[in-house]
């Protein structure tokens, strides 16, 4: 494989951060980092006068939306490969990320020698394999194939179990209150913050949940529970 | 919740390997082979009468196989999830089988134990990871990307070899010989290929193979 120059560009708000990760990277034969900056707009009125083959983005704080940058390079510069570098492990995140067309996510915790693995790899066309990469591509044809397998579990309490068992039985508020030995508001209050959490619009919900989780079984017999 | 073991069809057309494979699952506590079917149209019919949580189903059928056999499950049945068993290891075939929704990729020659663990996996509507979906995922991100960055077109590995045995002149069955495929599936690749570039004939494909590199018009001419 010829040896060529690889022009890389660094986009990261944090200064300290992007300055040695320059000098680190021009201690490099093949690299030369032709541009570097903190925000967008200064990276794009660059881009427009300079070649870069590799944009290394950092995600240096939460506000910054790489998206929507991610998106106008896709479009503006399709040729440019990025590589985004961040603190963040965020399944969500990088998922969203690869669907914007990246070529690898490096986490800054991680060893110098994985970045420039990874421009080399990214130099030759390839996408740069790692855990992190490997782990979102498999979250995102999950979520894809079946939406709520990705959600987080929802831990709900003893308290809480027991309440929709006695709402599966039929149970009125009066009644639960009597078995958990409290007030009928608090009941109230507890349903409601229980409907929140899980997400159920009605009592509906909360029996489906209930029955999903397994904390109530339903058999086959229906037994009528007396109206008093 | 299942109350009782796992229903898994099985869809593959070759007899031997479709009964010994149910003798072997039958044994396992937690799942129970309630459909056999040598095809799709077989499986489908099935499917009307017994009700099933995973197909197990092999790549190649003849008549509907591959993505269009996952999609035409999927459409009756959304819920059943499909576990594709096969010999083959096209990465391109493989990743294209993705965008239809698969939850995981078995090779034949693993391990019996592998596919009982990807069945208990899948059951629970996961993705069943291993190294060859890896690899698939990857495939499918990387041949997505360059769509992009090369304004629109794409040709993947075993559509360039096609084309690099075409220029030297092979048959279509020569070329499938060369990659164990059909020559009905050569004559669709090579049909597939035009349609992409929008090429009319095998001259305009060859010379939009000429142009990106794909085959050296230096290459001498040899006489047959």
């Amino acid at each position: 494989m010829p040896v060529s120059l690889i022009h890389l560009a660094i986009i990261d708000e944090h200064v300290l951060f992007r300055k040695t990760l320059k000098s680190y990277l021009s201690e490099h034969k093949n690299f030369t980092v032709v541009l570097q900056t903190s925000n967008a707009f200064e990276l794009f009125d660059q881009l427009s006068r300079s070649t870069v083959d590799i944009l290394l983005m950092g995600i240096a704080v939460s506000g910054f939306n790489a998206n929507n940058t991610l998106d106008m390079i896709r479009t503006r510069y399709p040729s440019l490969k990025v590589i985004v570098l961040s603190m963040s492990t965020d399944m969500d995140l990088i998922s969203s990320m690869l669907e914007s067309g990246i070529y690898g996510y490096i986490c800054k915790a991680d060893e110098p020698e994985e970045l420039i693995n990874a421009i080399r790899v990214v130099s030759e066309d390839r996408i740069y394999r790692n855990r992190l990469f490997t782990e979102a591509l498999y979250w995102n044809e999950q979520t894809r194939i079946s939406p709520y397998a990705n959600e987080r579990p929802i831990l709900v309490n003893e308290r809480e179990k027991k309440m929709l068992q006695l709402i599966w039985e039929e149970k009125s508020n009066k009644e639960i209150a009597e078995t958990l030995y409290l007030g009928v508001r608090s009941i109230e209050k507890i349903r409601q913050d229980l409907k929140e959490k899980i997400g159920a619009r009605s009592t509906i919900g909360l029996i489906k949940y209930a029955i999903n989780k397994g904390i109530v079984i339903p058999s086959d017999r229906h037994s009528l529970s007396v109206i008093n | 919740m299942l109350f009782r073991p796992l229903h898994v069809a099985i869809v593959d057309d070759h007899a031997l390997f479709r009964k010994t494979l149910k003798n072997y699952l039958s044994e396992q506590r937690n799942m129970e082979v309630v459909i056999q079917a040598s095809g799709m149209p077989d499986l489908l019919e099935k499917l009307k009468s017994y009700a099933v949580e995973i197909v197990l189903m092999d790549l190649f059928m003849p008549g509907l196989h591959g993505s269009d056999a996952v999609k035409s499950v999927h459409s009756e049945y959304p819920h059943i999830k499909i576990l594709v068993l096969s010999m083959s290891n096209d990465l391109d075939l493989i990743s294209e089988l993705l965008d239809s929704g698969i939850h995981g990729y078995i090779s034949k020659a693993d391990e019996p134990d592998e596919l009982v663990k990807a069945i208990q996996v899948v059951s629970e509507d996961r993705i069943y990871h291993n190294k060859i979906f890896t690899e698939a995922l990857y495939r499918n991100k990387q041949n997505k990307i360059r769509t992009y960055t090369e304004g629109g077109i794409v040709l993947n590995e075993r559509e360039k070899r096609v084309i690099q045995l075409l220029w030297e002149e092979k048959s279509n069955k020569e070329i499938g010989d060369e990659l164990f495929l059909g020559v009905r599936s050569v004559e669709k690749i090579r049909q597939d290929i035009k349609e992409k570039i929008g090429a009319k004939s095998t001259v305009g494909l060859l010379k939009y193979a000429i142009s990106k590199k794909i085959i050296g018009a230096t290459t001498p001419f040899t006489p047959v």
